[in-house]
């Protein structure tokens, strides 16, 4: 029994010492919960019955002095009204439980705090009421510490709506940006985003970009009204229509050539010199500086000019940046509403320019691209045309030979044909009837020899036998060789050679040949009493035969062709004599060009140049 | 008087040759191929050579050879309808070089030229 005794009383100690243990466990949870409130019970007559370490130490006593005395004992006199409400065992919704009192520690000294009660029951029974107190004595503390964190977040929240407003701004501009690649639709785009009471509200935005060429920056762009009076009545009719952001962009995207004419106006007239003025201008575009004009008069770095043109002290200067070089400026200002251009401003204007930089700068490169593309298209084009070319080079040359083998077989019986007509006509007595008939075979086997020399050279060309010979000396030959078919035709031929022509490298036979063949072309154009002037000039480098006629003219769609081979209007004839005079003067390394008027007479004008590199003739 | 030696295949442009060449105040002898030219030079007083250079038999360029071996300073003017033998370097020993025309008087002119 002893024994079994003993092990009794073992077990009571452990399970007082498990209790206690569970007891700490619970007050360290309950601590590490409420971090700095005390707890206490208060028994049905209002009696401390429990008072944990953190109450104490708030009241500074222990638990001795605590225990088993009335909790109004250590309440300030104002305070027992109260805890009278908060010892009540009733149960009361939650916010009616809490109130505030004046507890007085050991040293009499007040001890605000908030106290939140709870009744305790047991088996339907109050027991008690368990109090959780919060100190309040660095409640001062506390509440500053609140209004700051209160201001803090009202402004971050005011920040945070500005920022989000910006970002829709900037996003709008930038969206309705990529539906374009109009240099001119996207700088309208922009500026509309500045001035927009719904973009940056500006009042005036003018867009300036550097010249490729002279590097000045020129105005291109202005969006904004001219006057007070126009600003009141744009804005009105704006207000009344209450536009979005994107509606407005939308809008003012392709107003072509009347945007803003007065306003406009002003724009074109600027025009700044950046390469060594020191000026706002410079800088901006130099070396990419934002700027926030406030007295622009005052101001050494604001060019005099600008600031007549603008007529404001105050404005706004960001530059326009594409991979990573300034390339022109946005100015953007107040000047009917006075309204004060914050440093924000400015760096929203910024953004803003960064994005239509963006997008001026894909712009750019789109029409880079299509240049190229254009570049290419032209370079298939040509090439297809060699090609083309080519291949019928390569038909001619077998048509070629065959014709100069039967122009040869032609040739001398046409030969015999002609010099034996010629023979007759010489021996017949004046006023035989048969000199016109023996007229007529000499003339037409003289045209069939033409056609014959315009096949034989173009199909086999002779290079050209250069001599130093007098072009004047070449001409004068030709017109000599066209004479009878001048007065044939009835023609009024002038010749107005130039004096003292430096002799050139040419081959005088087939010079004289193309000469004779465009003044044959300029006669049969011409009706009786038609003008042919003949001309030759130094004109430097080269010395140029003009053949002017009044003739019918060419037609303008008939121009490029003229030089091919086989064109021709003509009834009669192949269409290779002015291909094959284009051929002679190009081995001469020459030009030879047309100018025409329909109805008015044509002007071709050979020009042959002084010095060419020997030929090995 | 002048003799010129005219030679081509061609019987009738020999005769319009001869006509033309005998009203222009030349003595003109014929010759249809080229050696028979060659004979005739050797046999006469030539005082110039009219040449054709397409002919049956032996070419103008091979008679021109021949001829210049005989008499180095003989004038000879080849006459073709053929531009293109300009380019044969065998026939830069010829004076001149005038295209086949009904109208004689560029040959006429070369001649005159040659034979002043």
């Amino acid at each position: 029994m002893k024994g079994a005794r003993k092990e009794i009383s073992f077990d009571q100690e452990r399970v007082i010492k498990k209790i206690s243990a569970l007891r700490q466990f619970n007050e360290l949870c309950i601590h590490e919960h409420l971090g700095n409130d005390g707890i206490l019970m208060v028994d049905t007559e209002g009696k401390v019955a429990y008072a944990d370490a953190k109450s104490q130490t708030l009241l500074g006593l222990s638990s001795l002095q605590l225990l088993g005395y009335p909790l109004s004992a250590f309440l300030a006199s104002e305070s027992t009204e109260s805890a009278a409400k908060f010892l009540s065992t009733q149960r009361l919704p939650e916010h009616r439980n809490r109130c505030e009192v004046v507890f007085l520690d050991r040293e009499e000294a007040r001890v605000p705090a908030v106290v939140s009660s709870t009744p305790l029951y047991r088996r339907g029974e109050p027991v008690g009421v368990l109090l959780v107190m919060v100190d309040l004595r660095n409640r001062k503390e506390l509440v500053h510490d609140l209004k700051t964190i209160q201001d803090r977040l009202r402004h971050s929240s005011i920040e945070l709506n500005k920022k989000l407003w910006e970002l829709s701004v900037v996003k709008e501009v930038a969206h309705t940006l990529q539906t374009t690649v109009n240099q001119d639709e996207m700088l309208r785009i922009i500026l509309t985003g500045v001035t927009a009471e719904q973009g940056l509200g500006f009042n005036r935005a003018f867009l300036l970009l550097q010249d490729e060429k002279t590097g000045r920056l020129k105005g291109e762009l202005a969006v904004g009204p001219s006057s007070p009076r126009e600003a009141e009545w744009i804005w009105e009719g704006l207000r009344s229509q209450s536009h979005t952001l994107k509606e407005l962009l939308e809008r003012h995207r392709d107003t072509s050539g009347q945007f803003d004419p007065g306003l406009n106006e002003v724009v074109k007239k600027m025009d700044f010199d950046v390469a060594p003025s020191e000026g706002i201008m410079a800088r901006a575009i130099v070396a990419g500086e934002k700027f926030n004009i406030t007295a622009a008069s005052q101001n050494p770095l604001v060019d005099p000019q600008l600031l007549e043109l603008l007529g404001t002290e105050a404005f706004a200067l960001v530059p326009l940046i594409g991979r990573g070089k300034p390339f022109g400026a946005v100015i953007a200002d107040n000047c009917f509403t006075h309204r004060p251009i914050e440093n924000a401003d400015v760096d929203l204007l910024e953004t803003l320019a960064n994005q239509a930089s963006l997008a001026i700068e894909r712009a750019r490169l789109y029409e880079q691209l299509t240049q190229k593309v254009r570049e290419l298209e032209e370079a298939y084009r040509n090439l297809k045309e060699s090609q083309d070319q080519l291949l019928r080079a390569e038909r001619l040359s077998v048509v070629g030979k065959m014709a100069t083998r039967v122009a040869h077989e032609i040739r001398n019986p046409i030969v015999s044909l002609g010099g034996f007509a010629h023979l007759m006509s010489k021996g017949l007595p004046q006023g035989d009837p048969n000199q016109e008939y023996l007229d007529i075979i000499t003339e037409e086997v003289a045209r069939l020899e033409r056609l014959l020399s315009e096949v034989l050279d173009f199909a086999r060309p002779v290079e050209p036998s250069f001599e130093m010979a007098d072009l004047n000396e070449v001409s004068q030959k030709a017109m000599v060789m066209m004479q009878p078919e001048i007065e044939k035709r009835q023609i009024n031929a002038q010749v107005d050679f130039q004096s003292g022509l430096p002799k050139i490298k040419l081959d005088p036979l087939q010079i004289s040949r193309v000469l004779m063949n465009i003044i044959r072309n300029a006669l049969e154009a011409m009706s009786p009493g038609g003008n042919l002037f003949v001309r030759t000039k130094n004109l430097g480098d080269y010395l140029r035969v003009e053949i002017e006629d009044t003739g019918v003219g060419i037609p303008e769609e008939h121009l490029d062709k003229l030089f091919s081979e086989f064109f021709t209007t003509k009834s009669s004839g192949v269409g290779l004599g002015l291909a094959v005079s284009y051929q002679t003067i190009h081995n001469h390394l020459g030009s030879i060009s047309v100018h025409s008027q329909e109805g008015k007479g044509s002007t071709f004008a050979i020009d042959l140049p002084l010095a060419i590199e020997d030929q090995g003739d | 008087m002048r003799t010129i030696l005219v030679v081509d295949d061609e019987a009738n442009l020999c005769k319009l040759y001869e006509k033309e060449l005998e009203d222009a105040g030349y003595r003109v002898i014929v010759a249809n191929n080229g050696q028979k030219a060659v004979e005739l030079v050797e046999r006469n007083d030539i005082d110039l050579v009219v040449l054709d250079i397409r002919m049956e038999g032996q070419d103008g360029v091979e008679t021109l050879r021949q001829l210049m071996q005989q008499r180095r300073n003989l004038p000879v003017i080849l006459n073709t309808a053929y531009s293109t033998y300009k380019m044969d370097f065998n026939t830069w020993l010829a004076d001149a070089y005038v295209i086949k025309s009904s109208d004689l008087t560029e040959l006429k002119d070369k001649i005159q030229e040659l034979l002043p």
